[in-house]
């Protein structure tokens, strides 16, 4: 079954509800509105779900800097780094570091769908596109 | 003064970071060429995406949640999950001098194995079309070298004329011969040497026909030594969709090249039909709402932006210009369709093919009734307008005559006088494909038309008389078409030239 326009605008809803006021999903927030909805379910109730439990995924992926890393950064910078995207998305934002040699050396910074990357991997990729 | 490089300087600076920033998605779906993908919440309309494997794709719905891309080239290599990237670019085409000769696909891309493309400059396919200022009304002729059509319907430089009739009426052969006519012109005007000489170079646009006819017509123009001038985009029925609906932009774009370089060109797109309808298929697949016809409601800015691209331009902008000859199919004559009626209100005239002139043997089959040309008589050339200016009234009268006279027994004099002329013109009107006639010599024929020679030869053989008089003038009757040519205009005296050869013809002839 595919989510009707007012489903969508529900589920929405749903998602402003569990929010506090610096855009943070609550925990606590989050099993009110899933036991409200358990004591009233709707026909859509497993859609609903569904698109509540997309939007949290989306959510709580736009808190997350996902930071990949060839050559470990020192602990000042992943500081100063938090500071500042906290600073442009105007959220704050949580780091979680991981290692991928891929990268050969540099960083790789993923927020949401924004990436932003400095790396040797990423320098050497228009040249590979040229040459072949 | 040092305060101010500093400042500039330190601009530089702050721009010149390393990091590369991008805004990446993941396609849920894939169908039919068309990817939706999640993320992407920073793409522009019309943006370069890419896929992994090097294919690449344009961002064409934006949704709230989700972005429609459809893929160029082969969707296959892609799969659900695979991640895609925005690349800042909208989609553009390697333009310049270099592209002719060659026959590229619909991103700019050679198919005709003839190594790399020479172009350092490359143009985005979506362009604002010229505004009111730069532009100037259409004063030069595009001689198409078919006589109907120069003397009826005669197409300035920078004019957007549609060619519009149902199937196998000879519409793709009217574009090519205009394009034949163009090189044959242009090569003439380069071995004259003269300065204020200018070329028009042509862009064919191919879209959704089978492959076999556009070899065919790429053979054409190689035979009749045309490709040197053109360009061919192609985007056969096998392609998919995407590359069909992006082909004629593809193809403007190279045109606009020339347009903003102070040269003439001309594009052809053949034809507009199947490019609606690929345009329609990518809609529907992206779940656009669908109106009439189960067209997407914009389907009339499809055509609209991309013919009003075409354009003559001022002297301040250079002095170029861009003609249109779009070509539109039409389903049992019916000129009322939808995409029809769409794209005769954008463009200013139209050449109307008939089936049933086509099957008479009248070729090409040019409806002198709902054929029109509503800008191209300025352009015309004036020794030509002198001899061409009564022609479509006596044939458009004598249409009207002929389905009268069937009823009537004894015709007066005048009556069948205005019979017999139109007869003799339907037949010198006659012509056969590729073989444009240089308008100086369509000006002696027409003379000589205007001017009794044809009246006491029979109807049977005017075909064969014209082309005779045709060959005359490119042989013995030499000299006093160059001269039509050079003056541009019929003086007392090149008309007494004009007349001793055509009785000197006569004489021959008879
Ligand atoms: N002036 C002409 N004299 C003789 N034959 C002609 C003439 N014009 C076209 N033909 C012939 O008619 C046929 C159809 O012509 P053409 O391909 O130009 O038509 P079309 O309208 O473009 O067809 P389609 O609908 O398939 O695109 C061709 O075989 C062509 O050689
Ligand atoms: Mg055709």
């Amino acid at each position: 079954m595919t989510a009707s326009p007012r489903i969508r605008e529900i589920s929405k809803k749903l998602l402003r509800l569990t929010l506090d006021e610096e855009g943070r999903m609550v925990e606590a927030k989050v099993c009110e509105v899933l036991e409200t909805l358990r004591a009233n379910p709707s026909r859509y109730h497993k859609l609903l779900l569904q698109l509540f439990l997309d939007h949290a995924i989306r959510e709580s992926s736009k808190g997350l800097a996902i930071v990949e890393f060839a050559g470990k950064p020192s602990d000042s910078s992943i500081e100063s780094l938090k500071i500042e995207l906290s600073r442009q998305y105007g959220r704050n934002i949580d780091v979680e570091m991981r290692e991928n040699l891929d990268l050969i050396a540099g960083i790789r910074v993923k927020v949401f769908d924004d990436v932003y990357e400095d790396s040797a991997s990423s320098r050497l990729r228009p040249l590979e596109r040229a040459l072949c | 003064m040092s305060n101010i490089t500093e400042l500039i300087k330190k601009e530089i600076e702050s721009l010149s970071t390393d990091a590369t920033r991008t805004n990446i998605g993941r396609i849920t779906t894939l169908a039919d060429g068309v990817a939706r993908v999640d993320g992407l919440s920073k793409v522009m309309f019309n943006e370069m995406v890419e896929f992994p494997n090097n294919v690449s794709g344009i961002a064409l719905n934006l949704e709230e949640e989700s972005v429609g891309c459809v893929v160029l080239g082969d969707a296959s290599r892609l799969k659900e999950g695979d991640e895609v990237q925005t690349t800042g670019r909208l989609l553009s085409v390697p333009v310049g001098m270099g592209m002719l000769g060659r026959v590229v696909d619909a991103i700019g891309n050679p198919i005709d194995e003839k190594g790399p493309i020479d172009s350092s400059e490359n143009y985005p396919v979506e362009r604002i079309a010229p505004g009111i200022i730069p532009r100037q009304s259409v004063d030069q002729p595009l001689q198409t070298g078919i006589m109907a059509i120069d003397s009826m319907i005669p197409v300035g430089r920078g004019q957007r004329e549609l060619i519009i009739g149902d199937r196998s009426t000879g519409k793709t052969t009217i574009a090519i011969d205009t394009i034949i006519n163009q090189a044959k012109i242009n090569k003439l005007g380069e071995e004259s040497g003269d300065p204020d000489f200018r070329p028009v170079y042509s862009i064919y646009v191919a879209i959704g026909q089978k492959n076999s006819n556009i070899a065919r017509t790429i053979k054409a123009l190689e035979d009749n030594g045309a490709m040197d001038y053109v360009i061919v985009v192609a985007a056969p029925a096998a392609d998919n969709p995407a590359n069909q609906y992006l082909a004629p932009y593809a193809g403007c774009a190279m045109g606009e090249w020339f347009l903003r370089n102070g040269k003439d060109a001309l594009i052809v797109y053949d034809d507009l039909s199947k490019h609606a309808v690929a345009y329609r298929q990518i809609s529907l697949i992206l779940k656009r709402p669908s109106g009439r016809e189960a067209f997407p409601g914009d389907v009339f800015y499809l055509h609209s932006r991309l013919l009003e691209r075409s354009a003559r331009l001022n002297k301040d902008s250079g002095n170029g210009s861009l003609t249109a000859l779009p070509i539109i199919e039409t389903q049992m004559g019916d000129v009322a369709g939808y995409i029809p009626t769409n794209v005769i209100s954008i463009t200013d005239g139209q050449i109307f093919l008939e089936t049933d002139l086509f099957n008479k043997g009248i070729r090409p089959a040019v409806s002198v009734g709902l054929s029109v040309s509503r800008v191209g008589s300025a352009a015309q050339v004036k020794a030509y307008k002198k001899v061409s200016g009564k022609v479509k009234l006596q044939l458009a009268q004598f249409r009207e005559l002929a389905a009268f006279s069937q009823f009537e027994s004894d015709l007066d004099a005048a009556t069948k006088a205005q019979l017999d002329r139109g007869a003799r013109i339907v037949e010198m009107f006659k012509q056969g494909v590729y073989s444009p006639v240089p308008v100086s010599v369509q000006t002696g024929v027409m003379w000589a038309m205007e001017n009794n020679f044809f009246d006491s030869i029979d109807v049977s053989r005017i075909t064969a008389a014209v082309e005779s008089l045709k060959e005359y003038f490119s042989s013995s009757g030499k000299e006093v078409v160059q001269k039509i040519h050079e003056e541009g205009n019929l003086t007392k005296g090149i008309e007494e030239d004009l007349r001793r050869a055509v009785e000197d013809w006569k004489r021959s002839f008879a």
